[in-house]
């Protein structure tokens, strides 16, 4: 047999109502059937059937299960699949789990249902992708976006991208393979290298949301800094909601950065508390500056935190102007008498946020600094475009851009329509590694049914 | 009791069959080509021309092996024509022009100047075989003759079904019976048989014409010949004549669909789309007011004129009608009519890539009967057959050329992994590696496995190797000679149009600057790259190696990468059905076309990159157990 029948708990572990055993295979009836002896021999696909599941091997009962058959290819693996609705509960569903594999069932492996579905074409590449995101996303954004690619949002993208190449394609391959053909007619040159400077751009514009698809899944890198002893660890804690980092009124307290994960609007961030920078002697503290300098170039975001009750100074100048993406300022200690006013900002930052941390009242400001920033700082995709977050999207559509960049050049160069041609071909060879690939007969099809071709 | 044996039989005496038993009997294999009428070998049943675009590398390549249809073309050639001069070298082609009676002659004097070679007129019936292998055939006359091989190239003869008009008649050319007991005989031994068709044009007679009316084309002056190896002598040349239909002539047609085989579905072959009939283009581009029309000459002895672009199925009297609205044909006289003609042929995923039938050991098809279309198709064909009957008779493995290697191995992986469902032409376009599969190097792809399997003369290898070694000494001498940043150079360099100097460059970049040739920077050494020194072949390969330079380098890496899945064989004995993650589609396909390399499979219509990773683990799979059933051999 091609495959075999597996089987696995497909509701998390835990206590529930309900928890489900998925079988799929070509065994998979019979295999129920030895649980379900009241199961029809041939259950309607699709429709649930209250029956006792007792074990194949001394005929214990088990449970009272609503029993539904999905048959190929109607599945989602494309192979017959049954699920076992039972009451939850981790022990107990382990031990009809055990009764299932008794019966003739192999432990599924990680991902193996999501495998055999793509691998009977019941998905896409794109679309088995956007299951294990779906699977694996932490936040309701980017469930979004999986959900998104799931639907074939980017599936449709990418085929559009590609129906424009091939329409390129075909007109250089006629002028190749048909020039003495009375109606096939020159490339012009003007057209075809604005034809490919758009899809470029339209590649480009895919790309572009790497960036932002990429803070969807894995959160936005979000830096808190400012010199010593101003309140970046209380600012930490206090969007955490939790006394996650040491304070005190000792300059110098956090030496190591401290990261964690803040869930808001939907949003994951992730807080990283850096040590102050300063000047020092202190060698850790030192290495500790440096580590602040290298998350604060690799941040997507920065709190900049200030003490309102110092003067502000040329250092604190300095470390403003040095950070170049969009930054939240907040003024704090305004509860103390205070030495100087809040510097002008540059465009890109939000605030002054005048306050005093150590007030349970600075979250909400807090917050909606946060996603204002987020939002100026363009950190998401659009809600209208389609976003990857997958470095194989990134890759394959960088060599398409690369390709048609070059197949741009040797048009407007005046360069052989077979050197064009050898560029386009790769570039629709990426684009298929994306959503399936390009083969001779589908642009010959294009030309025969454009062109009056034939002696 | 058989009449006589034979090592091999071919049966058919077109294009394919002239190629392929040339080749047997080269390669010393006793061989007897059998055909229903001895003066129709090598007939050019449609115009009157070999070479063309994508054609005429085929041609070449046939040529570099030791193949004979570029060297009888040449012996024929009345016109020559270099095509698409104005695109890059890798899509140059060349067309000749032929004495349609001049080419039959040559071709037949030379296989009958051919050791080992028999030609007999006899029309085979069937075929005999011992289990599953192939013993030789009986002919109509009730003759039986033994072979250890059988190639068959039938071209359109097998169950060949004329069609003018709604008048149709049985035949494989107009004239010709067709040969119905073979298609009987193949489909008895389980081979699946499909129905194709083609159509040529009506023939005119050349005294009936208004030339004065046409514009004429005519031969290059300094032609370059399809041989790489013969020096023909120049026959007289002949020019071509351009004429077009007009709104009378489609208006005409358009009233006449109904009696078109084609139109009233009478003919339920499929023809070919890159070659349709003129009511076809008619119909299906309304919005053409007119459609060139080439006049070719059929012969230097003869008036009859081929009308290239005016294949047709309707009735004559019509033909006539449509043929007369254009003014140069106002008085024309038809000498034949034009016709479709359907056949059957085998659709050619039933071969191994040898060209062999899957079923039945030393049973090769070449040509027309695997549903391609064209002269040149069906010798490479027929080329590859004959060799690889002839290596199977002796045990060795066959020759497969890669698809980045020669056009011959596009056409037959593309044959005999995806099929075909229309008459199969090659275009450039087919080809991934068309950059480094040209004219102008088919040699240099090809001739050293030609001299190695014995095809090609030891004095024409020699001259192969010649040659290379003069394009290497020619590229030696462009990589050491420099042009320094001089004044005297620079005002040079201005005057030939070939850009700037900001440092100092060899003579090899210089030749890859677009513009330019050999001839331009001719003048910075007019000693050692003088024209008497190099002949124009080795400056045609050396100034494309350097125009093509950083693509070929591409192109080729590209070839190597996929290389590795083409070296990956598949054992017969992988049962797909036991292959884990294919789907059934994938699995129904694969178990159909048996490919014989992972980059065969790879190309099958239908198997995803998906698929493929699921046979090469199964593959490893298989190597691993199959290395460990090994017994222990104690080394």
């Amino acid at each position: 047999m091609a495959f075999d029948t597996i089987a696995a708990i497909a509701t998390p572990t835990g206590t529930g109502g309900i928890g489900i055993i998925r079988i799929s295979g070509p065994e998979a009836l019979p295999i129920t059937r030895r649980l379900a002896r009241r199961l029809p021999l041939s259950p309607p696909s699709h429709h649930m059937l209250l029956v006792p599941l007792h074990s194949p091997q001394d005929g214990s009962y088990l449970d009272q299960a609503l029993v539904v058959a999905m048959l190929q290819p109607h599945s989602y693996t494309g192979e017959d699949v049954v699920e076992l609705h039972c009451h939850g509960g981790p022990v107990h569903l382990s031990s009809v789990l055990r009764a299932v594999l008794a019966a003739g069932a192999r432990p599924a492996e990680p991902g193996e249902f999501t495998r055999r579905a793509f691998l009977n074409g019941r998905l896409d590449l794109l679309q088995a992708e956007a299951i294990e995101e779906l699977i694996e996303a932490r936040s309701e954004r980017a469930c979004q976006l999986a959900r998104d690619h799931l639907e074939g949002h980017l599936s449709a993208t990418v085929q559009e991208i590609r129906e424009h190449l091939l329409e390129a394609l075909t007109l250089v391959e006629a002028s190749l393979d048909f020039s003495l053909e009375e109606h096939v007619y020159a490339v012009d040159r003007d057209a075809l290298a604005s034809a490919l400077t758009r899809a470029r751009q339209e590649i480009d514009a895919v790309l572009s949301t790497y960036d932002q698809g990429k803070r969807l899944t894995e959160g936005i890198r979000c830096a808190i800094a400012g010199r010593p002893n101003s309140g970046k660890s209380t600012l930490f804690n206090r969007l955490l909601q939790v006394e996650r980092a040491i304070t005190s009124p000792t300059p110098g307290t956090t030496r190591d950065y401290l990261d964690a994960q803040l869930l808001l609007d939907g949003q994951l961030y992730w807080l990283v508390d850096t040590a102050g920078i300063g000047d020092t002697q202190d060698s850790i503290e030192a290495e500790g500056i440096r580590r602040s300098r290298q998350i604060l170039a690799g941040a997507d975001l920065v709190f900049l935190v200030a003490d309102s009750s110092r003067p502000w100074g040329s250092a604190d100048r300095d470390l403003l102007e040095q950070i170049a993406t969009v930054g939240v300022f907040v003024w704090n200690k305004v509860d103390l008498p205070s030495r100087s006013v809040p510097p002008p900002l540059p465009e890109h930052w939000c605030g002054p946020l005048c306050l005093s941390l150590i007030q349970p009242d600075s979250l909400a400001p807090l917050q909606a600094a946060l996603i204002e920033a987020t939002g100026k700082g363009g950190l998401l995709p659009s809600t209208e475009s389609v976003a990857i977050c997958r470095e194989r999207h990134r890759d394959a559509l960088q060599r398409a851009s690369a390709n048609l960049g070059q197949a741009t050049i040797s048009t407007s160069e005046g360069k052989g329509e077979e050197l064009i041609a050898c560029d386009l071909r790769l570039a629709l060879e990426a684009i298929g590694e994306l959503s399936g690939l390009v083969t001779p007969d589908e642009v010959l099809g294009r030309i025969f049914s454009r062109f009056c071709i034939g002696k | 009791m058989s009449e006589k044996r034979y090592n091999a039989i071919v049966i058919g005496g077109g294009h394919a069959g002239c190629e392929a038993a040339h080749a047997l009997a080269r390669l010393g294999i006793s061989t007897c080509l059998m055909t229903m009428n001895l003066d129709t070998i090598a007939q050019m049943s449609c115009n009157p021309a070999i070479g063309g675009l994508a054609k005429s590398q085929l041609v070449r390549e046939v040529d570099a092996m030791g193949g004979i249809i570029a060297q009888v073309a040449d012996l024929a050639a009345i016109q020559y024509r270099r095509l698409n001069t104005s695109k890059g070298p890798a899509v140059w082609a060349t067309r000749c022009q032929c004495d349609m009676a001049i080419y039959r002659q040559q071709m037949q004097r030379l296989l009958f100047g051919t050791p080992n070679l028999d030609l007999k007129q006899r029309q085979v019936a069937s075929l005999i075989v011992r289990g599953s292998r192939v013993a030789g055939v009986t002919t109509t006359l009730g003759e039986t003759f033994d072979a250890d091989v059988v190639v068959i190239t039938t071209g359109t003869f097998l169950g060949g079904l004329c069609h003018i008009g709604l008048n149709r008649f049985q035949a494989g050319r107009a004239g010709e019976s067709a040969s119905l007991e073979l298609s009987q005989s193949l489909a008895s031994l389980g081979l699946t048989l499909g129905r194709l068709k083609t159509g040529t044009t009506p023939r005119l007679d050349g005294r009936t014409i208004r030339w004065e009316l046409t514009e004429e084309q005519p031969s290059d002056p300094d032609p370059r010949r399809l041989s790489h190896f013969h020096q023909a002598p120049l026959l007289p040349q002949r020019s071509c004549f351009i004429t077009y239909t007009n709104e009378e002539t489609h208006e005409v047609i358009r009233q006449n669909l109904a009696e078109s085989p084609l139109f009233s579905g009478v003919i339920q072959g499929v023809g070919p789309r890159y070659c349709p009939s003129i009511e076809d283009k008619v119909f299906r581009f309304p919005d053409k007011d007119r459609h060139q029309v080439f006049l070719e000459p059929q012969g230097l002895d003869t008036p009859e004129v081929y009308p290239n672009g005016l294949s047709t199925s309707l009735p004559l009297r019509v033909q006539l009608a449509y043929l007369r609205s254009i003014p140069a044909l106002q008085q024309v006289e038809i000498t034949r009519p034009g016709y479709a003609v359907e056949y059957d042929f085998v659709p050619p995923t039933q071969l191994f890539p040898s060209l062999q039938v899957k079923t039945f050991e030393g049973l090769y098809l070449a040509g027309q009967i695997n549903g391609t279309s064209g002269y040149e198709e069906a010798a490479a064909q027929g080329l590859m057959a004959g060799i690889n009957a002839a290596r199977w008779l002796e045990q060795r493995t066959p020759i497969v050329l890669r698809r980045d290697q020669a056009y011959i191995g596009v056409l037959i992986d593309d044959l005999v992994t995806r099929g075909t469902r229309e008459p199969y032409r090659m275009f450039t376009s087919r080809a991934e590696f068309r950059l480094l599969l040209r004219e102008d190097n088919a040699d240099s792809r090809l001739s050293r496995i030609g001299f190695e399997i014995g095809l090609l003369p030891e004095h024409h290898y020699r001259q192969y190797c010649r040659k290379q070694e003069q394009i290497e000494a020619l590229t030696e001498l462009l990589r050491s000679r420099h042009i320094t940043t001089t004044p005297e150079n620079e005002t040079l360099l201005a005057s030939l149009a070939l850009g700037g100097l900001s440092r100092c460059i060899t003579l090899q970049e210089l030749l890859s600057r677009p513009g330019s040739s050999l001839d331009k920077i001719a003048s910075f050494f007019p000693e050692e790259l003088s024209p008497d020194r190099w002949p124009p072949q080795v400056v045609e390969a050396v100034t494309t190696q350097a125009h093509y330079a950083g693509y070929i380098e591409r192109q080729r890496r590209q070839a190597e990468r996929l290389q590795q899945l083409e070296e990956t064989p598949i054992p017969d004995r992988i049962c797909y059905a036991q292959v884990a993650g294919l789907s059934r589609e994938a699995r129904d396909k694969l178990e159909y076309i048996r490919p014989q390399t992972l980059g065969q499979a790879s190309r099958i219509a239908g198997i995803t990159p998906a698929a493929l990773t699921a046979v090469m683990i199964h593959l490893a799979k298989d190597r691993r157990t199959h290395s460990q059933a090994l017994p222990p051999t104690g080394r």
